[in-house]
């Protein structure tokens, strides 16, 4: 039941693209930006489901070209390095081509960007067939020359090089190796419209992986005249856009690339990001015009409000945003099942939902609930959380803490981001009901992530997991080895369940995929840890009237690239 | 007086030094780096170690510090620091931070300047006024204001003015839209409507405080001997107070202003971000929360220079103040 709600509510309202990466927006402030790895450069405004649905309030003239738009940001844009910055991903997207773009929910490849096609004459041979014609834009040390197989071979070393660059499983797989020698004479480059590579072993997130923000093609040149001074506050490239001017803690600022490949795109002649910290400002700029797009996050009673108001455009999508209580399972009592059984049964999730976000949401199993094809089915869930004081206490007479104990939640202090401390205080309620007095000891996020999170030190920790839409990455928590190989933080260990992981990352056959992904988080759940998967909402978004995105066309929206179909009434 | 000037000046290094030094300790002691926060979640020992090796964070203590000061070679085998007028290149960023800087200190000495100026017309005439006319209306008026004032939160009510500024009079401060301040020189009145309310938001404690301290100070000085002649010799109120009564009520007042400059340096972290300007106030809050270290330095160190500087005026404003007041 619960996923046919959530298939109207997106066909109600739309998912956007833009949202969903603005969303990261939520725990990227303050710093926590740089754990984002997800989020796809697929097609503008696109739905999981691939259709597009107009907004049935206003009706909408044909898209016009010119004139430029103002989009909030909460976020401070450290860089616009596409393969080693994470705080801009929206805007390198904007900046750069990509492989391909990726339809989420759907989960499939769309072939709008700089490669035509791919051939995959085996699961682990890659043949791109690269787009003639798509030019870098006419400034920078590559001004209007043509991007080619070389380019995207020369990038793609970058990507999975670099010192500072995120998860580089997919790269390793490629090369068969962690060595970072071993990857260049993988990447082959027959002629400039060709560029294939065979990896290893089969590795399934790699499909999704390339179509990933951090995944730009970069001209060689440009990398070469770059070395040593970075890409960080400068940009050459052959996306839509152009960078015209970068402060990335005041504006960044967009120019539309003459040279792109799409003949009439994109439509805007620039877009202007602005970035505000403080929320409440942001959204005061937004009501006042300052900006086109609201960049603020909005909670449910302002969405509803927004929603009501004629002049704006809202809409609203399930979020990916994924939190969890991590259970430390070295230490005492968290090695015991039968205490993290009783915690598991002693959280009101139900109460989350309505407390933290505005009483729409769904519980997440290892898997978060909008990866519809990947999670667990509500029904399920539902029943395996249900909430059991009685039990919960028997749980904890027989494991011999029936007079509860003593334990420190320690979480993440975030400026600006009050759910966590709201889930956090539910949690602390929750568990007194048991008799387990949770102490909460919010921690400077520094040092959380050195001293908290990555040593593993702690008892119970909110961890603020980001926007994951493809399931390996929320497994790979589960892993022996984590997600970067060096061993999961709360020190699981279970070979089956690492066997399984393994086994789905590997397996092209999406239903067979799906069995096993459904196994492991069966196994998971019996586990009663390392994670304690709550709840998860929907994220919502708004945008002036006068501002268009394609879906409201009813159009198909796979067919351009993120950004190129948005267009203003408004002239500049 | 000289004298005393020029050793408060040549001290000025020495405090400097000991401030570097102590906030390249406290990042020493505190636990993670700027390595940590680029890897994220990504972090494995190695790459946090090869990270580190590549911004140099791995070397001594004395060699880092050294380095940043510009006493010992750098990375690249120079030496080139804070004595050379280089303050380095931030981490994160990879921007220097002499030039984040110079984008930067105007934003935040127009706004402690603009604060100043708010908190003492705000505090001074209203302890005056208190003072002269104690247990009158008036006075209960600018008491009850004063704690107030002391008593609501900056960033809070930062956050009220945005808010309903915004829904009840569809307004909100131009450098919303730009991203940027306006400089004064461009145009003075949108450079003003940028500027007034975060000055005012960061002024009004300050000026509670100036306030209370002027009526008590003032009122203290009104019962003394000379006093009481000036009335007994048929002077006006107005010479009274303002010829022999204000200059000695003025003196302990200077000196709570000089204390608060801290007050508005630190204040100026909250407000910056609540009125998304870009001074270093904002600069200092992010590089702290991402460990920049050179950035974080350069910064204490700066607004340490332009605390001491300003004690340092307070201090001879006393003489100007106090004829009887002499420095040896």
């Amino acid at each position: 039941m619960e996923e046919s709600n959530y298939w109207q509510r997106l066909n109600r309202k739309r998912l956007s693209r833009r949202a969903l990466l603005s969303a990261s927006g939520t725990v990227a402030i303050g710093g926590a930006a740089a754990f984002v790895v997800g989020c796809g450069g697929g097609s503008d405004d696109s739905s999981p489901d691939g259709s597009s649905t107009p907004r049935p309030s206003r009706s909408v003239g044909a898209p016009v070209s010119g004139g430029t738009i103002t989009q909030g940001r909460a976020v401070t844009v450290l860089g616009v390095d596409p393969h080693l910055d994470l705080t801009g991903l929206d805007i390198d997207t904007l900046l750069y081509p990509y492989m391909y773009g990726w339809q989420p929910g759907a989960e499939t490849a769309i072939f709008n960007n700089l490669a035509e096609s791919l051939e995959m004459p085996e699961v682990t041979e890659f043949i791109f067939n690269i787009r003639p014609g798509v030019l870098n834009s006419p400034v920078g040390p590559a001004a209007g020359e043509e991007i080619t197989s070389e380019d995207c071979k020369q990038s793609f070393i970058r990507r999975g090089t670099a010192l500072t660059a995120p998860d580089k499983r997919f790269p390793q797989k490629i090369a068969g190796s962690a060595d970072p020698n071993l990857l260049a004479p993988k990447l082959l480059t027959p002629d400039p419209y060709t560029f294939r590579f065979s990896m290893a072993e089969p590795f399934v997130p790699g499909v999704r992986e390339m179509a990933n923000p951090t995944w730009g093609i970069v001209s060689a040149k440009v990398l070469e005249t770059r070395r040593g001074q970075g890409l960080s506050q400068v940009a050459f490239g052959a996306g839509p856009y152009m960078l015209e001017e970068f402060k990335g803690n005041e504006r960044v600022v967009l120019k539309k690339n003459p040279n792109y490949f799409i003949e009439g795109r994109p439509y805007l002649d620039g877009i202007t990001y602005v970035v505000i910290t403080e929320n409440a400002s942001l959204q005061s700029a937004f009501e006042n015009k300052q900006h086109d797009v609201n960049g603020s996050i909005l909670l449910k009673p302002k969405f509803d409000e927004y929603s009501e108001n004629e002049d704006f455009v809202t809409s609203s999508a399930p979020s990916l945003f994924y939190p969890v209580i991590h259970l430390n399972m070295r230490r005492a009592p968290f090695d015991d099942i039968k205490v993290r059984h009783a915690i598991n049964i002693a959280v009101d999730r139900d109460q989350i939902t309505n407390l933290v976000f505005g009483g729409e949401g769904n519980y997440n199993g290892p898997i978060q609930w909008p990866q519809a094809k990947w999670a667990l089915p509500q029904d399920e869930l539902r029943a395996f959380y249900k909430r059991d004081l009685t039990a919960a206490k028997q749980l904890m007479d027989s494991a011999g803490y029936g007079d509860g104990f003593d334990v420190s939640l320690k979480t993440p202090r975030l400026t600006g981001v009050s759910f966590i401390n709201d889930i956090a205080r539910i949690i602390q309620t929750n568990l007194r009901e048991i008799n387990i007095n949770v102490q909460i000891d919010e921690v400077e996020l520094g040092s959380y992530i050195v001293s908290t999170l990555l040593p593993g030190n702690f008892d119970m920790t909110f961890f603020p997991n980001l926007p994951y839409d493809e399931p390996d990455r929320p497994l790979a928590f589960y892993h022996s080895l984590g997600v970067t190989g060096a061993g999961n933080w709360t020190g699981y260990n279970n070979q089956d369940l690492d066997d399984l992981i393994e086994a789905q990352s590997r397996e092209f056959d999406e239903p067979k995929r799906q069995e096993i992904v459904n196994q492991a988080q069966r196994l998971i759940l019996e586990e009663h840890g390392p994670q304690l998967t709550l709840v998860g909402g929907y994220q919502y978004s708004a945008h002036w009237n006068y501002v268009h995105y394609p879906y409201e066309l009813g159009e198909d929206p796979s067919g351009n690239p993120f950004g190129v179909d948005t267009w203003t009434e408004e002239e500049a | 007086m000289r004298t005393y000037i020029l050793r408060r000046l040549l001290l000025i290094p020495l405090i400097m030094l000991l401030v570097s030094f102590m906030t390249h300790s406290t990042f020493r002691i505190i636990p993670g780096s700027v390595a940590e926060i680029k890897c994220g979640l990504q972090c494995t020992p190695q790459l946090i170690a090869d990270t580190k090796h590549e911004y140099g964070l791995d070397r001594g203590f004395f060699e880092q510090y050294g380095s940043w000061l510009g006493v010992y070679t750098n990375e690249d085998g120079k030496v080139s620091g804070v004595l050379q007028g280089n303050f380095g290149k931030s981490f994160l960023t990879t921007l220097s931070v002499d030039g984040e800087i110079q984008d930067r200190l105007p934003v935040t000495l127009e706004l402690m300047a603009l604060a100043l100026i708010l908190s003492l017309l705000m505090g001074i005439p209203p302890g005056i006024i208190s003072a002269i006319r104690p247990g009158t209306p008036l006075d209960w008026v600018v008491r009850v204001a004063s704690v107030l004032w002391i008593s609501v939160p900056s960033f809070y009510l930062g956050i009220l003015i945005i808010t309903f500024g915004a829904s009840w009079f569809g307004w909100s401060p131009p450098n919303f839209e730009t991203g940027r301040a306006v400089p004064i020189t461009e145009d003075p009145i949108k450079n003003l409507q940028t500027y007034f309310f975060p000055a005012l938001v960061l002024s009004l404690g300050i000026a509670a405080v100036i306030m209370r301290l002027t009526r008590s100070s003032l009122l203290e000085v009104m019962r003394n001997d000379y006093i009481r002649t000036a009335w007994s010799k048929g002077l006006r109120e107005r010479s009274i107070v303002w010829r022999h009564a204000l200059k000695n009520a003025m003196i302990p007042v200077l000196t709570i202003i000089g204390l608060q400059v801290g007050g508005l340096i630190g204040g100026s972290v909250i407000i910056e971000s609540v009125f998304a300007l870009n001074g270093m106030g904002n600069y200092l809050l992010v590089s702290i929360i991402a460990r920049d270290l050179l950035v974080v330095q350069s910064l204490v160190l700066l607004f340490a220079f332009v605390y001491v500087l300003i004690n340092l005026i307070v201090d001879v404003g006393y003489a100007w103040l106090d004829p009887r007041i002499r420095y040896g």
